[in-house]
């Protein structure tokens, strides 16, 4: 029996308005939330999204189900998407000062039971450190991978990925302080 | 470590196969609109280089296909005077013809010209034509029916002209076009597209030249031929691309507020339009045009609004009291609050019209180079507008209920070098300035100023 994703995909490849709508409903949600993982601070998460689905729906001919499952394949290009718009953007410096963390911060990441939050906390770090940190640690890349996806040194990506987990640290100090809400989305 | 733990793993896992909350429908209907614009967009670019295309292919192929069929338009030609000094010795038209087989659309220079004519006085005529030395003037492509009429005055042979149009039938019924014999050299190597003259000097017996929409006064045993209206009517594609301007104007006092908030936030981008026209030339110099225009505008519109969220702030001071020492003491504790953050929206609107055109226009030339200038008005037939913007109460409103689609008259200018490819066929690059305003139902104008630059073509029909 033919899995009704493949339908659907086969309709997109044919340009069908009705396919390409049930693929936006069946993928969006969990495309955004990549997209918002992955998108600079400045932009719109939920535009990228968008620009990814018309690039989904514009090279859906080139898929190939051989190589991969369709929704690793769009999740490819939401990711791709973004990290584009990071480069022509330009990766935000941020000086970060050494701060040792008492090990018990960690305890309070690990204990985020809410995904929406962490997702929230996540989306706060600067460009550049979102990217490693997420592609590392959520996608599984190595720091070979993202130094090549990111034009950076891999000396550059692991640097980038521990002072990450540092903000990260300090950011769930502060989770219960009115500090926290300074970080205003534009 | 953070990252050795089972648990951050699962939230890692977690992150991976979350979906956010979204508004489907919504978000869907926004995409759609976006894919939509998008297609026309593309269809829009790529329509305008691609009819240019065609008109510059189609142009190319009717002339090449008329370079080799240049006697039957000989003989279309209603009005065509055969000046001979020699009329009487036309000579065996088989022997004696001497003709470029793409020398249809080509004139003299008209320096070369009178100079020569110069030279060669009348008593001269004998001995030039006893010899039999080629000589190649140079020749230039010609689109302008005016600088023939110029030519007509400096030409001493002008009084020598006489209506023969029996025995032009008769020549270009006899002549080989496509015949090249010792007394015809080629003169430009550019290529075929571009027609060509040669002109030779040749015996006393010889027929010396025929040269459509030209003349060769020099040449005492030349057969001149000439167009007294040729190429009257000519179609017009012009592109446009450039950027706009936008001014307010309040029809009330009470509209100050909006204005500001519509200067503030509306900011006009690109615009790209085409123009397809068919005109007449008067005089050889002055030119009308009637024909359709199609302008898109781009604009785009930022707004922000305020978004509250409900939080709760930890270790707030809730109360302070002094206690019977006189210390003050603060006791503290959670406090609801709410955040107010600024959120940005960014939107492109559009604006597409299609309208008539009139336009009034002159050609000129300036150093050799040949300019056009022209006025013209638009009047809308159709208008769409796509997007939205605020009201004055700062709710969202489609652009189509704030701005009234017919009254939005064009006036504009174009100024353009013209470059002939060939006989018949010129291209034009140059500035267009247009203006126009539109009349809003909330009690304001907006006036457009549209600086382009234009390129485009005009394909001269032989009457």
């Amino acid at each position: 029996m033919n899995n009704p994703l493949d339908d659907i995909i086969n309709g997109c490849r044919q340009g069908q308005r009705k396919s390409q709508k049930q693929l936006f409903e069946c993928l969006a949600g969990s495309l955004l939330t990549v997209s918002r993982q992955y998108t600079p601070k400045a932009l719109d998460p939920m535009d990228n999204l968008q620009d990814s689905f018309i690039k989904i729906f514009d090279k859906i001919h080139t898929f190939d189900p051989t190589r991969g499952n369709f929704e690793s394949w769009a999740r490819r290009i939401v990711i791709n998407t973004a990290l584009d718009k990071l480069n022509k953007k330009g990766i935000e410096e941020v000086v970060l000062e050494y701060e040792h963390l008492p090990e018990i911060l960690e305890s309070k990441i690990k204990d985020t039971e809410d995904i929406e939050q962490l997702m929230h906390i996540i989306s706060q770090l600067p460009d550049g450190y979102k990217q490693v940190f997420c592609l590392y640690e959520i996608e599984g890349y190595s720091h070979k991978e993202i130094a090549e996806q990111l034009q950076i040194k891999e000396a550059t990506s692991r640097s980038q990925l521990n002072k990450s987990k540092q903000l990260l640290r300090s950011w769930v100090i502060k989770m219960e302080q009115p500090v926290f809400l300074n970080i205003q989305s534009e | 470590m953070l990252d050795n733990t089972n648990n951050w793993k699962d939230k890692m896992q977690g992150l991976k196969n979350h979906a956010s909350p979204i508004d489907l429908p919504f978000e869907w209907d926004a995409l759609e609109r976006r894919m939509e614009k998008r297609k026309r967009r593309n269809l829009i670019f790529w329509l305008w280089p691609m009819m240019l295309g065609l008109v510059l292919l189609s142009g190319y192929l009717f002339t090449k296909n008329k370079t080799t069929n240049v006697a039957p338009t000989l003989l279309q030609s209603n009005e065509k005077a055969v000046a001979t000094e020699h009329q009487n010795k036309i000579p065996t038209l088989n022997e004696n013809i001497s003709q470029s087989n793409q020398f249809s659309n080509v004139i003299k220079d008209e320096s070369t010209i009178k100079k020569e004519s110069k030279i060669h006085s009348s008593k001269e005529t004998n001995s030039l034509s006893s010899k039999t030395e080629k000589k190649v003037v140079s020749s230039e492509k010609q689109v302008f029916p005016n600088e023939i009429q110029d030519l007509h005055i400096t030409n001493p042979f002008q009084l020598k002209v006489i209506n023969t149009p029996q025995t032009m039938d008769e020549i270009t019924a006899a002549t080989p076009m496509n015949q090249q014999t010792d007394d015809f050299q080629f003169i430009d190597n550019h290529t075929n597209t571009l027609p060509k003259a040669s002109i030779s000097y040749l015996p006393m017996t010889s027929l010396g030249a025929i040269i459509h929409n030209a003349q060769q006064p020099n040449l005492s045993h030349s057969t001149i031929v000439l167009q007294k209206e040729p190429k009257p009517f000519f179609v017009d594609v012009r592109t446009m691309i450039g950027l706009s301007n936008y001014n307010y104007k309040s029809l009330t006092n009470e509209n100050i507020a909006l204005i500001d908030q519509r200067k503030t936030n509306e900011r006009a981008l690109e615009h790209v339009g085409g123009r397809f026209s068919i005109g007449k030339t008067f005089n050889h110099q002055w030119y009308a045009s009637i024909g359709m225009s199609y302008a898109r505008l781009q604009e785009k519109w930022n707004s922000s609004r305020y978004d509250t969220t409900d939080i709760t702030i930890q270790n707030q001071v809730l109360e302070t009291y002094t206690n019977h020492l006189g210390q003050v003491v603060e006791q503290t504790g959670s406090k609801h609050a709410k955040q107010i953050s600024k959120v940005t929206q960014t939107r492109y609107n559009s604006i597409e019209q299609i309208s008539a055109t009139i336009a009034l226009g002159k050609f000129f030339k300036v150093h050799k180079m040949r300019w056009a200038v022209e006025v013209n008005m638009s009047i809308p037939t159709y208008t769409k507008f796509s997007g939205q913007v605020l009201d004055n109460e700062g709710k969202m409103m489609e652009l189509n209920k704030v701005y009234q689609p017919f009254n939005s008259l064009q006036y504009g200018m174009h100024t353009s070098y013209i470059y002939p490819v060939s006989g018949n066929l010129a291209i034009y690059g140059g500035y267009d300035y247009n203006f126009s305003r539109l009349r809003s139902d909330l009690g304001y104008l907006r006036t457009h100023h549209l600086h382009s630059l234009s390129l485009g073509m005009k394909y001269f029909i032989n009457n």
